[in-house]
């Protein structure tokens, strides 16, 4: 059976500076693949070539075993949710509810239909947001925030989710919340997951496997324990750390000693 | 409460709340045809609701005509009153549309026609006519002939910024107002040579008035701006999703390039209709739309027509002001619509700025 989702040789360029240099990825339904690596490794736009935000120059995604470049915008939108990187910057007051009905627009002509009503409705439930339902987004805290993102792409109903640093903007309880739910979603609804994210404990945590860039090169990929190791992060982000096999509960748990 | 009640309950809440904007609507909608219908009594001769009907009952129906009507209450009724309001109604729906549209696809609350150089360009155009009497087309129509070719070629310069890839929101923007300082410049230069009596008509102009109104010009603004206008609302879901950002739409499978066009396109076109006909009227294309979505929130579906009956509001409130006030003078509406509305617009701004600009 075809991988829900399997990257090719993407290679993708900003004017003359290379972002991304042939790299091969594939995920499986039920699995979460981290993209760790330093800032301007490529980790986003990996993400947003993925999802023909951006068009790689070479290489190709393909989704349920389709090459994303045969698929019409509306069919790659009913395969593939993102989960924007920035806190959401809505210009207008949108409610919640609102806001995650967009997701359904990859199946909406005009009309709301019931179908769509009720899955947003659920997918809110499922979050545990809906009291929120018909607040103010720009109301909402940064957790509050990253929660209706999610629903939004989980309105979508797709097979592939990516998510771009979904903890960079939250505390410890909201990380935590944020990444449960996604490993919860991941299992129910068998989706696969590439995510990127800078807290490698995290990573460790909450990935099944973990791909590391460097300069847009793909340099390992693998189990958290294969992945990041002393050796792999003092090459790749220049940093000495020294990592802890077990963290009480089984991952491994990494601790920066200095910069090298 | 189970998570089936929960979830019922949610979809309940929000089928209310469209309800009750729907509802809105139609009351915006029902104080416009009431306030048409207030506008058409007044004037130089105060005509009763019952005269005005059967006015309109024996146009219409040419056999049930009792004779009862004088020829003044005739031509008032169908002639002067009846285009003027319908001109002020079509109008401040075409202006509340392109300002939804502008402000909803460029992702700025602050644009209207002014900031994309539309108006200045009118304004240079009606000032070639009237100063130097150039144009292509001779005669009654020579200003608005003018001032819609120079919108074109306004609409043409953003066109083409829009159409180079990559050009952001921000650069749209500020390449229009660049591109309306150079008019403003053209015009200012205009204003410099002109005679006094030139510069008389043109500051005549330039201060907006729908006067103008005819059974001919309504014929011919009244499907350029309506069907427009529900294209443009056809757009509502685009314009909902893109306002949460470019990478959020294209993700969700919206050619952001094309929908941006298209709407920088109909809205250019319909300003240049109107503001040909009618001068500079700037404020209800910015202020229409905020106004609306302080009553009925930002959702698009439900955006537009709010917007475009507020508009109608406005602008036919702002004409009967300016053509009953100081009779048989008139004040131009370009000033009765500021000195109505913005007082209004600062009073919403500052109950409800919690809902702004976040």
């Amino acid at each position: 059976m075809a991988m829900n989702l399997e990257v090719r040789g993407i290679s993708f360029r900003y004017g003359s500076i290379t972002a991304l240099d042939g790299v091969d990825l594939t995920v499986d339904a039920g699995e979460i693949v981290s993209i760790v690596g330093p800032n301007g490794s490529g980790k986003t736009t990996l993400l947003k070539c993925i999802d023909n935000i951006l068009r790689p120059k070479s290489g190709v995604a393909l989704i349920m075993g389709n090459d994303i470049n045969k698929l019409s915008l509306k069919e790659i939108s009913k395969t593939i949710g993102y989960v924007p990187q920035t806190s959401v910057r809505t210009i207008f007051p949108f409610t919640v509810f609102d806001l995650v009905l967009m997701g359904r627009k990859p199946y909406i002509s005009w009309e709301v239909s019931k179908r769509d009503r009720r899955i947003v409705a659920e997918t809110l439930d499922f979050l545990g947001i809906s009291e929120l339902a018909m607040r103010y987004v720009s109301e909402l805290s940064g957790g509050e925030q990253q929660k209706v993102l999610l629903a939004r792409a989980l309105a979508q109903e797709p097979r592939v989710l990516l998510m771009d640093e979904p903890t960079s903007n939250l505390d410890i309880k909201h990380q935590l919340e944020v990444l449960s739910i996604t490993k919860q979603m991941v299992k129910e609804k068998s989706l696969a997951v590439v995510m990127a994210i800078h807290d490698l404990n995290l990573a460790c945590r909450f990935s099944d496997r973990i791909a590391m860039l460097k300069r847009g090169k793909l340099f390992a990929v693998g189990t958290p324990e294969e992945v990041l190791t002393e050796a792999n992060i003092k090459e790749v982000y220049e940093v000495e750390v020294k990592v802890f096999k077990d963290d009480g509960r089984g991952y491994p748990y990494i601790v920066p000693l200095s910069a090298a | 409460m189970n998570t089936d009640n929960l979830v019922q309950n949610i979809e309940d809440i929000y089928s209310s709340s469209t309800r009750r904007k729907t509802l809105v609507i139609i009351g915006i909608i029902t104080t416009d045809v009431a306030l048409a219908l207030v506008s058409l009594r007044l004037g130089a001769l105060p005509i009763t609701v019952r005269k005005i009907a059967s006015v309109i009952i024996s146009k219409t129906f040419p056999f049930l005509d009792n004779n009862s009507l004088t020829l003044f209450e005739r031509v008032a009724v169908i002639d002067i009153r009846l285009p003027r309001i319908i001109m002020a109604i079509v109008c401040g729906i075409g202006f509340a549309a392109t300002g939804t549209a502008m402000q909803g696809v460029l992702r700025n609350p602050l644009v209207s026609s002014m900031t994309l150089g539309l108006t200045q360009a009118a304004g240079f155009g009606a000032a070639l006519a009237i100063v130097l009497d150039l144009g292509l087309i001779g005669g009654r129509y020579l200003i608005t002939a003018n001032s819609f070719l120079l919108c074109l070629v306004c609409l043409g310069f953003i066109y083409g910024i829009v159409r180079l890839r990559g050009a952001s929101p921000e650069t749209v923007i500020l390449a229009g107002i660049a591109i309306g300082f150079l008019f403003s410049a053209m015009l200012s230069f205009m204003e410099y040579i002109a005679s006094e009596e030139q510069i008389k008509e043109l500051v005549f102009w330039l201060m907006g008035g729908i006067y103008i109104a005819s059974w001919p010009i309504l014929a011919f603004i009244t499907p350029v701006i309506s069907i427009s206008t529900v294209v443009l609302w056809r757009h509502s879901w685009n314009l909902n999703i893109m306002s949460a950002g470019e990478e959020v739409a294209r993700s969700l499978g919206i050619n952001t390039e094309q929908v941006t066009r298209m709407c920088m396109v109909l809205s250019a076109l319909i300003t240049a209709t109107i503001i040909s006909f009618t001068g500079i009227i700037g404020f209800i294309c910015l202020v229409a739309p905020h106004i609306a979505r302080m009553i009925i929130g930002a959702d698009h579906r439900f955006l537009f027509p709010a917007s475009c009956a507020v508009g109608a509001l406005l602008l036919l409130g702002a004409d009967t002001i300016s053509r009953t006030l100081i009779f048989p003078a008139e004040i131009p509406v370009g000033i009765t619509t500021s000195l109505i509305g913005i007082p209004f617009f600062l009073y919403l701004i500052i109950r409800r700025r919690r809902l702004q600009w976040q």
